[in-house]
């Protein structure tokens, strides 16, 4: 019986030790450059996590919460090339291959590696970013660039004017200590 | 000691699958809100009805309609000859409208059109009062289509046929037409909408049905059906018809119901619809009471909207 306590025990303190940050507020952008329209789309409704111990970084994004200016765009982008009926959601999950001092209020550059789905298809990637600490929360930034047909969208030639071959991808993002309730 | 082995081990599964799926550790399932349907509908009509889609805010859609004459019409001396002589009916204009449709808010949509048949100037506004959800939780998008018609015709073809022991008045010229839209996008292919409407016309000439001896009313009740069936992702096979209830319209050999067939597709800022029908107006107002043609006698015309939409 002592054991078994002491087992629960043991359990607790690897829970707590374990750092878990939850997003706060984040924008994930995308740009698209392109000669006849530049298209340019904010997405503020995603989920992060980071944890702190194995540098373990997932995100979850629902497509459909991606907001264009030209709403007629958006529907567009999500039924004709996203189908987000379909793949509903983008998912990257990775771990930063650093080490880093989370408790640094400077800029640290990290690289994250791991998988990103989009559409339906999964794609090793690295992300190049930065983090700090602000107050107890941490501030996350990567800039980097998607190829659209790698995750299977298709853009039909009549609109390769209209639509970048490559999008750029901004995250910015607060992460919270996240508390298990 | 075994339990405590089993619900150690419950444990030790349970925070493994945490560390795997970080996400599921913070996501709150209880917090998603069901995600509204969009594009039911690829725009603002199908072929003749209307649809639940409203112009979205700020944007403006501009479209041209045309109606072209009969392709056949077995009632002529020599049908062949005359689908011949007529290209298929092209050099025929049964009507011709042009129309802006201005998106007030995401739900509330204002219009104003012209088309050529009755000389028919028209405002309306669409009001989409319910959304559906993806989960079913709200089974259909509802919106409110109300128009009102005001022909500019001389007094002369107003009163065409009319034996006039009364004063000319102007509201003769007034038509009011109402009709909730009811849609569904059953899968990301299909889409259903039903269509009860009320149309009320302030002066109509008399009009008989030969078979009952029924006669037009100002007042009709009518129901539209129409639905597409998406093949590519900008490609549709769209359909309607009208039924009209009052005894009048049932079974008349002059006077049918509309009916169209055709496809509609998409290229980014523009929708062309291209299809066959019977009827020769281009809105509510002059097809649901004026198709004189019929599918039966092969008095079907070719009809095509372009719809250009404009973010303002």
């Amino acid at each position: 019986m002592q054991k078994l306590f002491f087992l629960i025990a043991a359990g607790l303190t690897l829970n707590v030790s374990a750092q878990i940050y939850k997003v706060k507020t984040t924008n994930v952008s995308f740009y698209s450059k392109s000669p006849l329209e530049d298209i340019e789309a904010n997405n503020k409704s995603s989920v992060q996590v980071l944890n702190t111990t194995t540098g373990d970084y997932q995100m979850r994004l629902t497509i459909i919460g991606f907001k264009f200016k030209n709403a007629l765009m958006e529907e567009h982008f999500n039924e004709n090339y996203m189908e987000s009926t379909k793949f509903p959601n983008a998912v990257f999950k990775g771990k930063i291959e650093e080490k880093v001092d989370y408790e640094a209020t400077n800029e640290q550059a990290v690289n994250v590696s791991g998988k990103m789905e989009i559409h339906g298809v999964t794609q090793d990637v690295k992300i190049q970013g930065t983090i700090k600490k602000v107050g107890a929360d941490l501030v996350l930034n990567a800039k980097f660039k998607i190829k659209v047909a790698d995750y299977g969208i298709k853009v039909p030639s009549l609109y390769v004017k209209n639509i970048a071959e490559v999008v750029d991808v901004t995250i910015d993002s607060t992460l919270e200590p996240f508390q298990k309730k | 000691m075994r339990y405590f082995t089993l619900i150690s081990a419950l444990a030790i599964t349970c925070s493994s699958f945490a560390q795997d799926d970080l996400l599921s550790l913070v996501e709150d399932k209880k917090d998603t809100k069901p995600e509204k349907v969009y594009a039911t509908f690829k725009t603002y009509r199908l072929g003749n009805a209307l649809t639940t889609e409203t112009v979205k805010a700020k944007h403006l859609d501009f479209r041209i309609s045309h109606r072209f004459g009969n392709i056949y019409d077995n009632t002529l001396q020599n049908p062949i000859n005359s689908t011949f002589q007529t290209f298929f009916g092209f050099d025929g204009a049964e009507d011709i409208r042009f129309s802006f449709d201005y998106g007030l808010t995401r739900n509330v949509t204002l219009g104003i059109g012209r088309s050529r048949a009755n000389s028919l100037l028209d405002g309306s506004v669409k009001w989409r009062i319910l959304e559906q959800t993806t989960n079913f939780s709200m089974p259909v998008s509802v919106a409110y289509f109300g128009d009102v018609g005001y022909t500019h015709k001389t007094v002369n073809s107003l009163y065409q046929g009319v034996v006039k022991d009364f004063q000319t008045n102007e509201l003769h010229r007034f038509n009011f037409f109402n009709q909730l839209i009811i849609a569904s996008k059953l899968t990301p292919w299909l889409s259903l909408e039903i269509l009860p409407s009320y149309f009320h016309r302030n002066f109509i000439p008399e009009r008989i049905n030969k078979k009952d001896l029924s006669e037009d009313q100002n007042g009709l009740f009518s129901c539209g059906f129409g639905g597409r069936i998406k093949l590519t992702k900008r490609l549709c096979l769209i359909g309607d018809y009208f039924y009209n209830f009052s005894p009048f319209y049932v079974n008349n050999a002059d006077v049918f119901n509309p009916l169209s067939f055709g496809v509609e597709m998409e290229t980014g800022g523009h929708v062309f619809s291209l299809f066959f029908t019977n009827a020769s107006g281009l809105i509510e107002n002059n097809y649901l009471t004026s198709t004189r043609d019929s599918w039966a006698k092969g008095q079907v015309k070719f009809g095509f909207a372009i719809s250009r939409v404009f973010a303002l």
